[in-house]
């Protein structure tokens, strides 16, 4: 018995010897594409940087660099004209405040002398052109400082004493009036501005002596020669060239402290501002809203149409990508709850399938075709991927985006707003290297063909705000959605771009 | 060959001596991926995982030992992982003892080209093939097979019996064919 079974082991063994020696023998010469793919795996090829990239990059920094220049070109220009001015009212104030020590201590001369001064200092002023910029009322302090010469002259005639000490009167009345206007003047600027409110009604009510005593001799800036409405409006002019440069003003810092923050925030943009943005999140392919792609039904088969049997070959899974993109936006408040953005965004999308070796070499494949009725055709492929699952594949899509979008604050809290905002955008794919998956012949191959360039999503998310000094910070979750589908109707079934990330918005504002 | 030289250089990233390993064991190798295989498209998807796990694990490999075995030991763990990740070989690589084939004893003398052996070897379904290469070509033990494939080893002993009579009834089959085309043709 262990005679038999012995000789069983070692018949066993001779046909095992053989087949062993004969597969020994066994040997093939592996195509070129193996060791180039070894290759560029273990040595960590450097994936070249993709010039589409440099470009978007690129225009974005051109255009961030060209709204800053615009926006702070137009600030310096501002705040140019503004420092001017208020060295132009300071000076009007010192002088009246002297002319008024001057009459009241009767040193007429050296009154005269300071504005012969200040008339000198006036010219080249003008002769440097900063006078051109000013308003009239400011130049035609010059009248006043004439004034001022002939009431001089008067004083030293005893015979127009009198008229002169009523002069005088009459002088240092106005001319206490009127450095009250120009403190209520201020006052109301520093309250005014920093409450939204207009200070003018104010004064032409009668709250500032402006319009009840118009007197040029003080140095006052409302000039007599113009009517009062045509006065109030080039003051009107000035103020509002003062609003940004308020720090030139004397403060009353106690006000200062008490202006809530909140509310300086709320009023900071009323306009136009230029924003950027930036998502980054996951990207995968759905078959509907909230449904994602399986390797049934996904971008790559068609489960709709009949599929000639017998069906050989199942397609890779679709397995989630990174995402990301960034962008420039307008922003305008609509009102304290709502406000919108426009802007352009390049959209980054990706989505992992596993695919076989590429081979480089023409073969026939079959491909849904609206021309064949929507069945298979064959096509011709000059290159195409076995199907195996050992290379991860990316799909690639670079959209460009156009978003609109309105944002809803939902609460109460200005200083951290919470605010819903829902967007609609049209995009257009630029660049893809995505792959469809032929069911019959199992190979991926590439057809820009099938893909639907022009896209519309929607998308929506929380943005909670952050303000820091004069810039606004808002970051949330987004979620996108692709209304129309990535892959053409017929090229199979409707397949849509989803995103799930975080969005972060930065408003700079003016300072 | 010096391996322990061509080895080092590998590891200091010397893409010469990568290729030089590749190429030294490249078509050894493809042929143990074709055996586990049904296509060379197939053989050549295992050969470049395989060489990639090489050229990473290359730091674990002991200088002692034989370079080539322990090459040819990825290839087949490579080809094994392979075989149960495709959706294709799902089915095939059932065990279950659900078509029984006669068990036979027979030691034929194999007249056949390693070519033509390869191909009967690759038409057997992936299950016999698999447990037949490792236990007749690699020598793995009924154990060890029971151990990589996760089955008993009385599944695999069972299954290596079954592949066994059927290849070498398709070698016999095979064999008179070939007498007989040749008799036709004289």
């Amino acid at each position: 018995m262990l005679l038999k079974i012995k000789r069983a082991n070692m018949h066993e063994n001779e046909f095992e010897k053989q087949v062993r020696e004969k597969m020994e023998e066994l040997n093939f010469i592996p195509s070129d594409a193996v060791w180039e793919s070894v290759d560029k795996k273990i040595n960590n090829e450097k994936k070249r940087r993709r010039p589409i990239f440099w470009l978007f990059l690129f225009v974005g920094l051109m255009t961030a660099g060209a709204g800053y220049y615009f926006i702070s070109g137009k600030k310096n220009s501002l705040l140019a004209i503004n420092d001017r001015l208020q060295r132009q009212i300071k000076d009007d104030k010192k002088n009246a405040h002297n002319l008024y020590q001057s009459e009241k201590t009767g040193e007429y001369k050296k009154g005269i002398l300071e504005n012969n001064q200040y008339e000198m200092e006036m010219e080249k002023a003008k002769n440097a052109g900063i006078g051109s910029n000013l308003p009239q009322q400011i130049r035609k302090k010059e009248s006043v400082v004439d004034d001022n010469k002939s009431d001089g002259m008067y004083g030293t005639e005893t015979g127009q004493q009198k008229k002169s000490a009523v002069k005088a009167g009459n002088k240092i009345q106005s001319t206490i009036e009127n450095k009250k206007a120009d403190d209520n003047v201020n006052k109301l600027l520093l309250n005014g501005n920093q409450e939204g409110q207009d200070v003018l009604p104010h004064i032409v009510k009668g709250e500032g002596n402006i319009s009840k005593k118009p007197d040029h001799k003080t140095g006052n800036v409302i000039n007599k020669d113009l009517p009062v409405d045509a006065a109030i409006k080039t003051d009107s002019a000035i103020k509002k060239k003062q609003i940004p440069v308020q720090d030139n003003i004397p403060k009353n810092d106690s006000t200062d402290k008490q202006r809530p923050l909140t509310k300086n925030m709320q009023k900071i943009h009323s306009s136009w501002a230029i924003g950027y943005t930036a998502m980054a999140g996951i990207s995968n392919m759905s078959e509907r809203l909230f449904q994602p792609g399986s390797y049934a039904n996904g971008a790559y088969y068609s489960s709709n149409v009949a599929i000639p049997s017998p069906l050989t070959h199942l397609p890779s899974k679709i397995n989630m990508g990174f995402s990301w993109g960034a962008g420039i936006f307008m922003n305008k408040k609509l009102s304290k709850k709502f406000s919108w953005n426009a802007g352009l965004h390049y959209q980054y999308y990706s989505t992992h399938i596993n695919i076989g070796n590429y081979v480089d070499s023409v073969r026939y494949i079959y491909q849904l075709s609206s021309n064949a009725g929507g069945a298979y055709q064959a096509a011709r492929v000059a290159g195409y991927y076995n199907d195996s699952s050992y290379n991860n594949f990316t799909n690639k899509y670079h959209f460009v985006e156009l978003p609109l979008s309105l944002s809803f604050i939902l609460n109460k809290n200005l200083k951290k707003p919470l605010a819903w905002d829902a967007a609609l955008s049209f995009s257009y794919l630029v660049r893809s290297n995505v792959l469809q998956f032929d069911p019959i012949s199992g190979v991926y191959y590439k057809n820009d063909a099938m893909i639907n360039k022009m896209q519309a999503n929607i998308s929506t998310g929380f943005m909670l705000g952050i303000y820091t000094r004069n810039n606004e910070l808002q970051l949330g979750p987004q979620i996108q959605y692709g209304l129309t589908s990535i892959l053409k109707k017929s090229a199979g079934n409707p397949q849509h771009l989803f995103f799930a990330g975080l969005k972060v918005l930065y408003i700079p504002h003016k300072k | 060959m010096d391996y322990n030289g061509l080895v080092n250089d590998c590891l200091k990233k010397d893409k010469a001596a990568q290729r030089e390993l590749y190429t030294h064991f490249a078509s050894q190798m493809l042929g143990i991926c074709y055996r586990y295989t049904k296509s060379m498209a197939d053989a050549e998807d295992v050969l470049q995982e395989g060489f990639i796990k090489v050229f990473k694990n290359l730091h674990q490999f002991k200088g002692s030992g034989e370079l080539g075995a322990w090459v040819r030991k990825i290839m087949v763990n490579t080809a094994i992982t392979y075989l149960k990740s495709q959706n294709r070989y799902q089915y095939d690589l059932s065990y279950a003892d659900s078509s029984l084939h006669p068990v036979s004893d027979e030691n034929p003398e194999i007249h056949i080209g390693t070519k033509e052996l390869a191909e009967l070897i690759r038409q057997l379904p992936t299950g016999y093939q698999t447990i037949f290469n490792m236990h007749a070509v690699e020598g793995y033990s009924h154990v060890e097979i029971g151990g990589i494939l996760g089955i008993n080893e009385g599944t695999s002993r069972s299954q290596y019996a079954r592949a066994r009579a059927l290849l070498i009834s398709w070698i016999e089959k095979n064999a008179v064919e070939n007498k007989t085309g040749k008799y036709a043709r004289k």
